[in-house]
């Protein structure tokens, strides 16, 4: 089957400033694709293109095989979108945001009847369906924007951040709601998040995405296990060559490096408060056995007297194969 | 037909905002019904220590009778005469920026010499209020009565004096009685067959005996109409930013549904709103308005007319709606300078007070607002008695207006 996406190269600029760097994926028929990535990643950018919000600056994608320059209007009947922030009408009912929208897609009559009360089920909001949405609580609000995106049976769904601002209660309807679609409506579907555990739960793979660009993509279990035997991060005082040598050398451990810096630079005023700290160094130490890797570990620094201002064993998940490859955490 | 979806949910989004509804239908209604009633209390210039003033036209500067007449009407201390010339206020008599003026003919002194009756044209502009031109009148009747006993006064003097000199003893024979009751003897013709007669005409329509001189109330109503329905542009601006804010344009540029249709079917709304506001307005000020004691306006004139100028000016403000939105850069500016402006633009055209009170200069700019001309398109139906083709010049310029403001809406309006 061929399949429903495929990104090449996707830029958007603004002036100089590449808020999507040249991005290629592809997304199978069927598939329930993961975009993670932290605030500011691009990933709202990269949706937009693809479902004609946006233009790109260049490079292309096809959906369903359409081009989105040329077949926008075909993309756009396999589109459905379901934004970040709720787009829906808040005086009006959910039924009639519902009905709204529907008929935007050229639905209309007894059809149009039928899909809105379907898409209300899906989102279990049938009951509350004529209260006015700015009456309903912050997850329901959530499903009814999920639910304006499905009116027009969508091929391919771009959920971003859909649970945003949710209780827990009305995140697990979600998750069963999008893991229902896609399983007895073979909708594939494009996932945006940056909670890790959501995109782990639900997608089969995953793109990480970070300042416009995918720094890693692959399934869950492939990125994982680029963690190997597990990682541990200590922080120590003057690290040299030598030891880093020696202790890549110690049993159980696979390579250690320095970890890589947050780019992110602190602001002016509390550049004297960081001083002291500039002595520590952050030392990341891949492991073929993290256990036994942690006892050498400990008895190589107490005979050589170094110090230890830190420590982390990170557990095998996403949010450690992100601070893997880039020394920043998903969420501050 | 999605743009017909697009403006059917925006008439229900509408609906449910019970500020807008106030503003657009409310508010105008209970302006109309304060301000009429109001207005009907007023008096010009009746009571205030203020002198109304008013323009003459005197033709027969030479003539004594022309200049003792002036004398006797600012005698009357309800007018300040400002003397100007005829075919400078002709001109601003036409273009409706002055509100009255009298006219003493060239032969005034040579026919009231000869005895005969002379005529002043008194011209008053179709807008000029009851109460003012109520004023004018007393003071003309006062000035003619004035003048007339002040002429009949020398004569009887002249007579005095003539006999006098004839017969030095008789002192007796010319008592003060007696010159009384000569001069009131010849008031009483002078009011049978009355020696100074007003003839009033309006630019418009100068042949005309009738007038239709609106009332307060009734300019009131006109002026309503067209600062709340170019308020209504408000609801425009707010409308599509609403979008923008609530994300919900961006849902739609997702959608199978064209810039163009959209914006299309957001105006189509606001279009119909605007209308709907005409109507009910003038529902009020030609119908119900009589129910509190005041003067209907006459809305039968011209219907076609009506129906032409009342969708053109509803076409002009929902054009202003996407150039308010175009140009303000948040929802805040578009409520708060967005309805300041429009009220201020329709008090510069006269909707609260009438442009002829406007002191000069002040009324000309009033042509840069296309409130200005949804005024005039109005005031020729209703009070000039003109139809369509007398007000093409109007319609013609708030079509203009439609386009400018639609073009650059359109250039200059960001989805995003
Ligand atoms: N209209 C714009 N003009 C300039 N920069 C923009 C514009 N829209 C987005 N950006 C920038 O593009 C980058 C990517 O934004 P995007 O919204 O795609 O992030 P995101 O991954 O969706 O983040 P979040 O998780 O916060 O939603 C950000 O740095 C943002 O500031
Ligand atoms: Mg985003």
């Amino acid at each position: 089957m061929p399949p429903i996406l495929e990104v090449d190269h996707l830029v958007k600029k603004y002036g100089d400033f590449e808020a999507v760097k040249g991005i290629s994926f592809t997304v199978d028929e069927g598939e329930i694709f993961g975009l993670l990535g932290p605030n500011g990643a691009g990933k709202t950018q990269t949706i937009s293109m693809l479902t004609g919000v946006i233009e790109p600056t260049s490079g292309t994608a096809k959906i369903g095989g359409y081009d989105i320059h040329t077949d926008m209007d075909e993309v756009k009947k396999i589109n459905g979108l379901v934004p970040q922030d709720l787009a829906l009408y808040p005086t009006l009912s959910a039924r009639s945001n519902l009905n709204f929208f529907g008929r935007i897609y050229g639905l209309g009559g007894k059809e149009l009847k039928e899909r809105v009360a379907d898409v209300l089920n899906v989102v279990a909001l049938t009951e509350r369906a004529d209260q006015a949405v700015e009456k309903y609580s912050g997850g329901m609000k959530r499903r009814v924007n999920i639910a304006a995106g499905l009116v027009h049976q969508p091929r391919l769904l771009f959920l971003d951040e859909p649970t945003v601002g949710v209780d827990p209660q009305s995140r697990n309807q979600i998750f069963e709601s999008v893991q229902q679609l896609n399983r007895e409506r073979d909708m594939s579907i494009i996932y945006t998040s940056h909670y890790m555990e959501e995109v782990e739960l639900l997608c089969n793979r995953v793109a990480i995405i970070d300042e416009g660009e995918i720094i890693a993509l692959d399934t869950i279990k492939n990125l994982i296990a680029m963690l190997g035997g597990g990682v541990i991060q200590i922080g120590l005082t003057q690290v040299d060559e030598t030891t880093l040598a020696e202790l890549t050398a110690l049993q159980g451990v696979q390579q250690a490096s320095l970890a890589p810096q947050p780019t992110t630079l602190p602001a002016e005023d509390d550049q004297e408060a960081l001083e002291p700290e500039r002595k520590h160094d952050m030392v990341k130490i891949e492991c073929e056995d993290s256990q036994q890797a942690l006892v050498s570990l400990i008895s190589y620094l107490n005979e050589n007297d170094l110090n230890i201002s830190s420590m982390e064993i990170l557990e095998p998940n996403l949010e450690s194969v992100f601070l893997h490859l880039t020394g920043k955490k998903l969420r501050e | 037909m999605k743009a017909i979806s697009v403006t059917r949910k925006d008439l229900q989004v509408f609906i449910r905002d019970r500020g807008a509804v106030f503003m657009l239908f409310l508010l105008p209604f209970a302006f109309i019904l304060v301000l009429s009633v109001v207005g009907q209390g007023i008096e010009f210039g009746a009571e205030s220590e203020d002198l109304l003033p008013l323009v003459v036209v005197n033709n027969d500067p030479q003539g004594e009778a022309a200049q003792d007449y002036l004398a006797a009407l600012e005698d009357t201390h309800t007018i300040e005469i400002i003397e100007e010339e005829q075919g400078d206020v002709e001109k601003r008599l036409n273009d409706a920026l002055l509100g009255q003026a009298l006219f003493i003919p060239a032969d005034f002194s040579a026919d009231l010499d000869a005895g005969d009756q002379a005529t002043l044209e008194l011209r008053l502009h179709p807008q000029y209020d009851q109460a003012k031109v109520m004023v004018i009148e007393r003071a003309l009747v006062q000035a003619s009565r004035e003048f007339l006993m002040m002429q009949y006064l020398n004569q009887g003097l002249e007579q005095m004096r003539e006999m006098q000199a004839a017969n030095p003893g008789a002192d007796e024979t010319f008592s003060e009685e007696r010159i009384r009751q000569q001069i009131e003897t010849q008031q009483v013709m002078a009011d049978e067959r009355p020696l100074i007669v007003v003839e009033e005409t309006t630019p418009a329509k100068p042949d005309e005996e009738e007038l239709n001189l609106p009332t307060f109330g009734q300019h009131i109503v006109v002026g309503m109409a067209v600062l709340f329905v170019f308020l209504g542009a408000m609801n425009t601006a707010v409308s599509l930013f609403r979008e923008k804010s609530l994300g919900s344009f961006r849902r739609l540029m997702a959608a199978p549904i064209s810039k163009s249709a959209l914006l299309f079917g957001k105006l189509l709304a606001n279009f119909v709103l605007s209308t709907a506001q005409i109507v009910v307005i003038l529902i009020t000020g030609g119908f119900l308005i009589q129910f509190i004691g005041v003067e209907p306006l006459d809305i039968t004139n011209d219907p076609l007319g009506l129906v032409v100028v009342s969708l053109v000016i509803a076409l002009c403000a929902t054009s202003l709606g996407i150039f308010i939105a175009a140009l303000a850069k948040t929802e805040k500016q578009v409520s708060g300078l967005g309805s300041v402006l429009l009220f201020m633009a329709g008090l510069l055209a006269g909707s609260f007070v009438p442009l002829f009170m406007f002191p000069e200069g002040l009324d000309n700019i009033a042509r840069v607002v296309p409130h200005y001309w949804a005024n005039q398109a109005y005031y020729g139906l209703f009070f000039r008695g003109q139809t369509l083709l007398d007000i093409w010049q109007y319609i013609a310029m708030l079509l203009l207006f439609s386009l400018i403001f639609y073009g650059v809406g359109l250039w200059r309006f960001r989805y995003e």
